[in-house]
């Protein structure tokens, strides 16, 4: 697996520039594909959200604003210029700071948030080769980095200087941080098997055997426990106590408005997408096809399965992940914080463990 | 332990079992989608009856409305109003007298004439109950079976709080002082003369309130109304970009905050270049090239607002023509010709006093003046000018009326006339030709064609519908020349 | 330096009081909670109302009779119609006055269909409460069907002036009743559906049964009446109790709060009571439709209500609870003084003492389950 980033040195190189020069001008276009990437996730995704939710309510969502006069296909699916619209609106809204805030730390906050999803993005693959850099640890890298997001939810609560952001804030991050490990447990139940802590291996092993989801009972209910996990990583109902609307208002985003408040709902939508790649990548055969499976195709049709569509195939399964992590929020109600901790440390914690060792014996008898 | 895996299974069933739901509804969601989006679908409205034939519709609350030909003046529907929204005055003829009231559509002869009936509909809570004790049945909510008697106000809204004001009384002022009505006549008028008094003294532009429905309004107080609106359209065209002609940029700063500031006082066009002259000239910036300027601006709307008449009369008082032609009397603003900044304010001051006395202002002001010694002969020119004006408009009084009549000759020789207001077609009576001819007019006004064009446009896009009758194309006509 | 920081007594901690609302997503309305926390867990509670007060008593001083109805609709803005009945119940027993049986059963089928409504509301804005939202939407899409309804009988969806003392403003328009028993059919599938998302669910279960538990004395103690008091299984319904009206002459049930899921009369109970409630209206729709006589509705209408001197207290049954109405009379067309006996004043009183202990998102699910009103409690 070559990375964007060398094969792009490489093209540099040729050039016989200055490494002082190169570096951080690929540095800079590869920043600049993940703003974009991200900012587009959110329009595509918040828009996609809206609509899911509408359906599921009997409703139609946004149907009005378009885009050059072209509102949309179907009479369910239109208004396709709501987001772009919105995402106006927030950038020329005004930015309120509360007069008694820490304003450094306030202002500050909602840049670490954004930083930790940016950088996440720098270890995510999107298909083979296509990865801006590709790390030997690269799932360590990205449990480490999502978890960066924390500090800044922690400093948005307490500099807001309201008692609702506070309790935002503290729910976000005994939660967050909880999550953490039947995340990093079902994690490890992979990298145990694959015995590689690189993407592109864990891909590799999944195109030698078999799905990650498919290896064994213990590795579907591990892939169980990360789906649900990193719904409550990223904030979202059943598990959204941090910005609980009915009880906190808005939680740690209670003070913000315009631009700032952006940042926060563009990373919380990158980090959707984050996850979803993640748990695509390690438990559903990333850029593999899953037609490759059954080994239905022609000969001709192969490409398919290639390399060519690998974009392709992990985008599809990253969105229905996304999908499903819409369907939980417009089905379930909240929980509560004790109730949230008793999920993860007495459910997912113990089972992770356990699933741990099984898969230990699994892989020595099998 | 069991209770702990008997609580994991229930929990992931009911799970399973919610989301199925919802999937089912995500997925059937052409059977399931119960909104109605607004603007662009509605209820028709008598058919908003859950599938009850139209005939048989019991009622809907849209708007209260009076047949003000079948009001008897019982004045029980003001009583039973719980919050007081309705307001009727009515005047009873003397029993010497043999004034006609009318009769109703019930055949029951009228004792009095209706003055006034005026419903506050923004007060109103559409509880129905004025409806009930009415013994000619002629208030009514509109809507409902009711639809054939008024068409439905569906969105019933207005721009302005006074659009909802609603007076159905259309007695004129003739048929009230022939029954007897002078009393009332002169506190009404009293009342209204007072509220104008207010509203100069606050400085105030009475902005225009289009009559919010085609019930007659009350002639006597449409006039001011349509007068106003001739001189707010002049006002619009002064616009900030105008001052972008002034090369300086700090005088071209001063000019645009002062009109601004100007704008939002509510200040007319006139006093708005003459604020911004002052101020200028506070600067010490003023300089003949912005004079120039400033002096090019009022020119084309003046000839839109001033009669012509009065302008050859007075070239020298323009700026009291261009105010309005409705007033003769000296306005506060007109003193701002006075330069001596000194003298001004104690213009203004007796000026200010004089009115709230009700004496005569100019001879005020000359005399304020006088005492302080500050008569200069441009003032006294400027005064004098308004001593002609206010002494000859009493005599001039029909005569300018009859200078509106005059006017279309004037404006026939300038070929190019403005484009007349779209409020000029409400008159038309029939609801779709007046609905095509205001397209057509909205139309033609974006591709900026002439007066004479667009109204050829609108001739021939009603006479293609089958729409143009006598009266329409007899106030087509009377539009093209410019009446 | 370390050991000081770990000393509680050179750390600060104490109470922090929490002001939810008057603006704030869930507390229906404009009610203000002074909330006492240690962390999440709520140590004392202090609702303050009066946001939203109108002086409802003092202008049934200066309005006739007949003007007040559209008044008492403003007091429980989501059950108008139960305002209505309940004060032209006291008036017509001041009056002394016999209605024709077409306007009694008139007047029971719209009660029950308002307490459906007003069911609805209530069941939807507690699933939003504690973070579902979907049931909401799906709830008001039913309500919208029974205001149709409404708006077909008298022209008006939330206000009705509809029940007027001594009769009703209108009869029923033709095909109402067709209308109806449809509504009703297309209903009860959605109760079910209801069910299966909300009512049953593992964590709707978890975050409301054994939650803010309401023993039946306290409740009884506290003046809790209606659904919120038959949650914690005290059979007490005026319907069945003090029957006014036609109630005697229909078969129905009165829910009560069994426990099922928790301990007797926690929320999850209040909120099921209100969801059998709903069947049993529709129970009671149903036989009201047949049972419903011919007649004129304006028959008993009075000219002009001036009842003699006197004073009354009537009872009704509300979607909230036990409302009562206090006339004095002095014998003019205006009463001399009109008090309202409001259920939900009462419901919300009992907050403070059964939700000690719990965390803010407890309170949030409690006060729900509890189904204020403000606009009847400030009046």
């Amino acid at each position: 697996m070559t990375s964007i980033f060398d094969s792009l040195q490489i093209t540099f190189s040729g050039l016989n520039l200055d490494l002082m020069i190169v570096l951080p001008a690929i540095a800079l276009m590869g920043g600049t594909v993940i703003f974009l990437l991200m900012a587009v996730n959110a329009l595509v995704a918040v828009y996609f959200e809206r609509k899911v939710s509408a359906f599921m309510q009997d409703r139609l969502g946004p149907m009005e604003v378009g885009i050059l006069g072209f509102k949309g296909g179907k009479r369910f699916w239109g208004g396709i210029g709501q987001t772009l619209a919105d995402a106006i609106k927030l950038l020329v809204k005004e930015d309120i700071l509360p007069n008694d805030a820490d304003r450094v730390l306030m202002i500050l906050a909602p840049f670490i948030i954004f930083t930790g999803a940016f950088l996440t993005f720098i270890g995510l693959p999107f298909a083979e080769n296509l990865v801006i850099s590709d790390f030997n640890i690269g799932v360590f890298y990205i449990v480490a980095m999502s978890s960066v997001g924390v500090i800044g939810i922690i400093l948005a609560g307490w500099s807001s200087n309201n008692k609702w952001s506070l309790y935002g804030a503290m729910r976000a991050a005994a939660q967050i941080i909880s999550y953490e490990i039947p995340i990093g447990l079902s994690l490890l139940l992979v990298v145990l098997v694959a015995g590689s802590l690189n993407f592109g291996d864990i891909v590799q092993w999944q195109a030698d055997n078999r799905w990650f989801i498919f290896h064994s009972p213990f590795s579907f209910l591990a892939f169980f426990i990360f789906f649900i996990s990193i719904v409550a990583e990223t904030n979202r109902t059943p598990f959204d106590i941090p910005e609980a609307e009915s009880e906190l208002v808005a939680g740690w985003m209670t003070e913000y408005s315009g631009f700032r408040w952006a940042l926060f709902f563009l990373s919380e939508y990158a980090n959707m997408l984050i996850v979803s790649i993640v748990a695509s990548t390690v438990f559903l055969g990333g850029w593999l096809s899953p037609l490759q499976m059954f080994n239905v195709l022609p000969e001709a049709w192969l490409f398919l399965d290639g390399p060519t569509l690998g974009l392709f195939w992990v985008f599809l399964k990253a969105i229905i992940l996304i999908f499903v992590m819409m369907w939980f929020r417009w089905t379930f109600p909240r929980l509560r914080v004790d109730q949230l901790m008793y999920l993860c440390w007495k459910v997912f914690i113990p089972f992770g463990l356990a699933n741990l060792f099984f898969i230990s014996l699994w892989e020595l008898l099998f | 332990m069991s209770e702990y895996f008997n609580n994991i299974f229930y929990g992931v069933k009911s799970f399973l079992t919610g989301m199925k739901l919802t999937l089912s509804h995500f997925k059937n969601k052409k059977e399931l989608v119960a909104t109605l989006q607004y603007p662009h679908e509605k209820w028709p409205v008598p058919e908003r009856n859950i599938g009850f034939d139209h005939a048989e519709y019991n009622l809907i609350r849209s708007r209260l409305h009076v047949d003000i030909d079948d009001c008897i003046a019982c004045m029980q529907c003001e009583k039973a109003c719980p919050v007081d929204c309705i307001k009727i005055d009515s005047i009873k003829p003397p029993k010497d007298s043999d004034f006609d009231c009318g009769m109703t559509s019930n055949d029951t002869q009228k004792k009095m004439i209706v003055s006034r009936f005026t419903i506050d509909m923004s007060e109103c809570m559409y509880c129905n109950l004025c409806v009930f004790p009415c013994p000619e049945e002629c208030i009514y909510m509109v809507g409902g079976p009711n639809a054939s008697k008024h068409e439905i106000d569906y969105e019933f809204s207005q721009y302005e709080r006074d659009g909802m004001i609603f007076e159905f009384a259309d007695a004129t002022d003739e048929q009230i002082k022939e029954a007897g009505g002078e009393k009332w006549i002169e506190q009404r008028d009293a009342k209204i003369n007072k509220h104008e008094e207010g509203i100069k003294l606050e400085g105030e532009v009475k902005i225009a309130v289009p009559p919010p429905v085609t019930t007659p309004v009350k002639a006597d107080e449409s006039k001011p109304v349509s007068k106003t609106a001739v001189k707010d359209s002049g006002t619009g065209e002064l616009e900030i970009k105008s001052f972008n002609s002034i090369s300086d940029k700090m005088c071209r700063g001063i000019a645009k905050k002062t009109f601004t500031a100007a704008k939002r006082a509510g200040k007319d066009q006139t006093a708005m270049l003459s604020d911004i002259a002052q101020a200028l000239s506070d600067m010490g910036k003023m300089t003949d090239e912005i004079q120039t300027i400033l002096d090019g601006l009022p020119a084309p709307v003046a000839e839109h607002v001033t009669e012509p008449e009065i302008e050859q009369k007075e070239p020298e008082s323009i700026p009291v023509a261009a105010e309005s032609p409705t007033i003769f009397e000296m306005d506060l603003k007109d003193l701002n010709g006075i330069e001596d900044k000194m003298a001004r304010g104690i213009a203004k001051k007796a000026f200010i006093a004089a009115k709230r006395a009700g004496e005569d202002k100019v001879e005020a002001v000359k005399n304020a003046l006088e005492d302080a010694g500050k008569l200069d002969t441009a003032s006294e020119a400027l005064l004098s000018s308004f001593t002609a004006a206010y002494s000859d408009s009493e005599n001039l009084d029909p005569k300018v009326e009859s200078a509106g009549d005059e006017k279309p000759e004037s404006g026939e020789q300038s070929q190019d006339l403005p484009l007349f207001d779209i409020k000029d077609l409400n008159s038309i009576d029939e609801k779709m030709a007046r609905g095509m001819a205001k397209k057509i007019y909205t139309a033609g006004k974006r591709a900026e064609k002439s007066r004479s064009e667009v109204i050829r446009d609108i001739k021939a896009g009603l006479s293609d519908a089958g729409k143009l009758d006598s009266a329409i194309e007899e106030l087509l006509n009377r539009l093209e020349t410019g009446s | 330096m370390e050991e000081q920081l770990l000393d509680k007594s050179v750390i600060e901690t104490g109470e922090m009081v929490l002001n939810m609302g008057p603006q704030h997503p869930s507390t229906h309305g404009v009610l203000r909670l002074k909330i006492h926390t240690d962390g999440e867990v709520v140590s004392k509670i202090e609702p303050i109302i009066g946001y939203l007060h109108r002086c409802f008593e003092k202008h049934c001083e200066k309005l006739s009779y007949e003007q007040i109805v559209p008044f008492t609709d403003r007091c429980d803005y989501l059950a108008s119609m139960h305002m209505d009945h309940a004060y032209s119940l006291a008036v017509e027993k001041l009056l002394d006055i016999e209605l024709p049986e077409r306007v009694e059963y008139i007047r029971v089928i719209i009660s029950e269909l308002q307490r459906i409504a007003s069911h609805l509301v209530a069941v939807g804005t507690f699933g939003l409460d504690v973070g579902a939202i979907t049931p909401f939407t799906w709830t008001i899409r039913d309500r919208e069907r029974v205001l149709d309804l409404f708006e077909a009988l008298c022209g008006a969806r939330l206000l009705y002036n509809y029940i007027w003392p001594g009769g009703v403003s209108h009869d029923l328009p033709p095909k109402f009743l067709e209308r109806t028993i449809e509504f009703l059919e297309y209903f009860d599938p959605q109760i079910d559906e209801l069910n299966n998302l909300l009512t049953t669910n593992k964590i709707f279960i978890e975050r409301t049964a054994d939650v803010g538990v309401l023993p039946p004395e306290v409740g009884i103690n506290y003046g809790v009446t209606g659904p919120s008091l038959r949650g914690s299984g005290v059979n007490f319904d005026l319907r069945k109790n003090e029957p006014y009206s036609v109630y005697p002459n229909f078969d129905f049930d009165v829910p009560l709060g069994e426990g099922i899921m928790g301990t007797l009369g926690d929320s999850w109970d209040r909120y099921y009571v209100r969801v059998l409630e709903m069947r049993e209206s529709a129970k009671i729709i149903r036989q009201a439709i047949e049972q419903l006589p011919d007649g004129d509705v304006h028959a008993a209408l009075p000219k002009k209500v001036r009842p003699n001197a006197g004073e009354v207290y009537g009872r009704y049954e509300s979607a909230r609870g036990d409302v009562g109405f206090y006339i004095i009379s002095n014998g003019k067309n205006i009463p001399l003084r009109v008090k309202m006996r409001s259920p939900a004043f009462c419901n919300l009183s009992v907050l403070s003492e059964i939700s000690e202990g719990w965390m803010i998102s407890d309170i949030i699910a409690i006060l729900g389950s509890l189904d204020i009103v403000l606009g009847e409690i400030d009046r």
